[in-house]
């Protein structure tokens, strides 16, 4: 008996828990006090808070998931010697290819993080990193899309968007480059010159140990995203943007109040060309690009993201160059636009 | 057998996203956080939950068999040592003890879920659209940004027709000459037809002028066309965003509008906007847009209460900058409807 009991423990286990979630979703609701009644002790605000912060997380964690399990992969799958192979010795090859596959790579803002993180821990060196992670995000079909249709279906914004952003990586990854040498990561690990798993296990061991390590980044990173959500909710339910938009009246400062807002705001890169082309009859085209170049490369919710993986000292100089950077190009293509 | 708190902690934790998730959609209110249209992701997400519930469930007891490889794995918080070299294994495996540190992080991933289940959501109403303030098409904010606003909203007169810089651009000492001049009222509905009222002056604007016109040209058409523009879920975004890009081309035509009550602190008793929110992908994208309304009944509506207004479209300035106003001659009150939000059309 409890032989039996014991080879079902996990079994129970599990039972245990379904009940209690199912306890949540099925009857926890109808114990419930009426919605009026609850809004006494909490204010209204604060729903309105709660409503904004769940629908971020509703919003990116299908995208989280989705770079958890890319970065659970690279670490079980990719080895020091393939990242040693595939990559470029020239450094300006190195951030050239590595803005090239951002590019090309499909993610958000907040799903990318782990996987850059992975990638330099299996020593990808750091500029090609910050390439990847800043093209990552901004370049990509769904934003050129978005772009093109919130801009009433004109590719001159999308172009612009994508042309900048691409340069503002390569810039601010060439500068990353020159400033920093270690890999910056949080812990600071270093690289081994030889993997330990010098016996290949099962195949099977291999698949369970990716999805056991994508669970872990995704607590690992998701309290980053909770605080960086919660944050950007607070900021869009106590703080009026009037008070920000008061600033911007040359071309200057209304491009940092848009790059401001952009940081602020949060907004997944896919969703943010309708907001920009809002303002399109407040500001000037030049101040909207910066949002629209600035928004995916850093915002609230990515830095605290970043801050759970990279050295403190890193983020802040990585932030600094990346608005300077998106602040310059916009302003250098000013002219043309 | 050896049984894992933290371990089932994460099991716990992960279940309960998807069956918030599930909850969300099965009760409809996923619609008061997300626009449907990506309503596949979300739950794309609640089955990658409960798939990783299921691997995750698999650490709540650890194996007395495998203790040599835990003997090693738990002394350095790495739980499978063959596959996960130390290197890159940065991250907590939730093998180690308590500490406040961990205690933390698991209830602030805990916290959504939280308020998920026992906060109800709450539909974005006029205050929120206070703090959100000036998106889409929606007048210019309160009278102290005005000032800072008159000289990039206002278009410059034609004194620099190859510049394109907006009259205070502040890159060049020889601009500075167009910071002194005032701009010319009489001017503005020179240009008003680009509509692009923040955008520069000469012959770039409008160049660029004549582009927006470009795009919009077939919904201005259809839009003439009609003997009375009538705003409903569907063609709320487009019509507004035409609209307000080209309010002189609609002067005149009757329409007919519903929407929540919004009113900012410059307004005038007889001024109050009748506004929407617009949901990109999510509430936190959300934007308003709606029109100014002008008639003498006005101040009596409060704030928040959904109105159904007709009237004639025309030309105000607001803040100085130009945009519709809708003179009411008829309006009643109504219910708000099922989903208050507006989508954009893609």
């Amino acid at each position: 008996m409890i032989h039996w009991l014991r080879a079902r423990v996990i079994d129970f286990t599990g039972l245990a828990i379904l009940c209690a979630v199912f306890y949540f979703v099925f009857i926890a609701d109808s114990f419930d006090f009426p919605a009026m009644e609850r809004s006494w002790f909490i204010p209204p605000s604060f729903l309105s808070l709660n409503t904004i912060f769940l629908s971020i997380i509703i919003e990116s964690v299908p995208f989280v998931l989705i770079g958890v399990l890319i970065a659970g992969m690279i670490q079980i799958f990719v080895t020091e010697d393939h990242i040693r192979r595939w990559m470029p010795r020239n450094r300006f090859w190195a951030i050239l290819i590595s803005c090239i596959l951002g590019a090309l790579f499909p993610a958000c803002e907040c799903g990318i993080v782990p996987i850059v993180r992975r990638l330099i821990a299996k020593g990808v060196p750091v500029y090609a990193g910050v390439g990847f992670l800043l093209t990552g995000p901004l370049i990509n079909p769904v934003v050129i899309f978005s772009t093109y249709m919130a801009f009433g279906n004109n590719a001159k914004i999308a172009v612009w968007r994508m042309l900048l952003g691409f340069a503002v990586a390569l810039v601010v990854a060439f500068a990353v480059s020159v400033l920093f040498k270690k890999n910056q990561l949080k812990h600071g690990q270093t690289i081994p010159t030889s993997s330990p798993a010098a016996v290949r296990p099962a195949f099977r061991t291999r698949w369970m140990a990716m999805l056991h390590h994508s669970i872990d980044e995704f607590f690992d990173m998701g309290k980053y995203l909770m605080l960086g959500a919660f944050f950007a909710a607070f900021v869009q339910t106590y703080v009026p943007s009037k008070s920000l938009l008061a600033i911007g009246g040359g071309v200057g400062s209304s491009t940092m109040v848009m790059m401001g807002l952009a940081y602020l705001l949060s907004l997944c890169s896919e969703a943010d060309a309708f907001i920009g082309a809002s303002f399109r009859n407040m500001f000037p085209t030049t101040a909207i690009l910066g949002f629209l170049v600035f928004g995916p490369m850093l915002d609230l919710k990515n830095t605290l993201m970043m801050l759970g993986a990279f050295r403190t000292q890193f983020v802040a100089v990585l932030a600094v160059l990346i608005a300077v950077a998106v602040f310059a190009g916009v302003m250098a293509v000013h002219p043309w636009l | 057998m050896k049984f894992q708190f933290q371990q089932t902690l994460k099991a716990l934790i992960l279940l309960a996203f998807a069956g918030l998730l599930f909850k969300l959609h099965y009760s409809g209110e996923i619609a008061k956080y997300i626009n449907v249209k990506y309503s596949i992701w979300s739950q794309i997400a609640s089955v990658m939950f409960v798939f990783l519930f299921f691997i995750q469930l698999e650490r709540s007891w650890s194996h007395r068999q495998r203790a040599h490889d835990h003997a090693h794995a738990e002394a350095d918080g790495v739980d499978d040592p063959h596959v996960c070299d130390h290197a890159g294994c940065d991250h907590d495996h939730g093998f180690s003890g308590w500490s406040l540190k961990t205690a933390a992080a698991y209830a602030v991933i805990a916290f959504p879920l939280i308020t998920g289940f026992l906060l109800p959501p709450k539909i974005l109403d006029a205050s929120v659209a206070a703090k959100k303030g000036t998106l889409l098409a929606q007048p210019k904010t309160g009278n102290e940004s005005a000032a800072d606003h008159q000289k990039t909203t206002l278009p410059e007169p034609l004194s620099d027709r190859t510049d394109a810089m907006p009259p205070n651009g502040n890159t060049g000492s020889n601009r500075t000459e167009l910071n002194v001049k005032e701009p010319n009222p009489d001017t503005l509905t020179d240009n008003a037809a680009g509509g692009e009222a923040a955008d520069p002056s000469g012959t770039e604007a409008e160049e660029r002028a004549g582009t927006w016109e470009d795009m919009y040209s077939e919904e201005i058409e259809k839009l003439t066309d009609l003997p009375s523009i009538d705003l409903n879920d569907q063609n709320f975004v487009s019509y507004t965003d035409t609209i307000h890009f080209f309010p002189e081309k609609f002067a005149g035509k009757r329409i007919k509008i519903s929407g929540f009550v919004y009113k900012e602190p410059g307004m005038s008793e007889e001024q109050l906007v009748v506004a929407r929110f617009i949901i990109t992908h999510c509430v936190a994208d959300a934007g308003v847009i709606g029109f100014l309304a002008k008639w003498n009944e006005a101040g009596r509506l409060q704030k928040d209460t959904w109105i159904e207004i007709q009237g004639t479209l025309g030309v105000t300035t607001y803040d100085d900058a130009e945009m519709p106003v809708i003179q009411v001659d008829g309006w009643k009150k109504i219910q708000a409807p099922k989903d208050p939000y507006v989508y954009p059309v893609y």
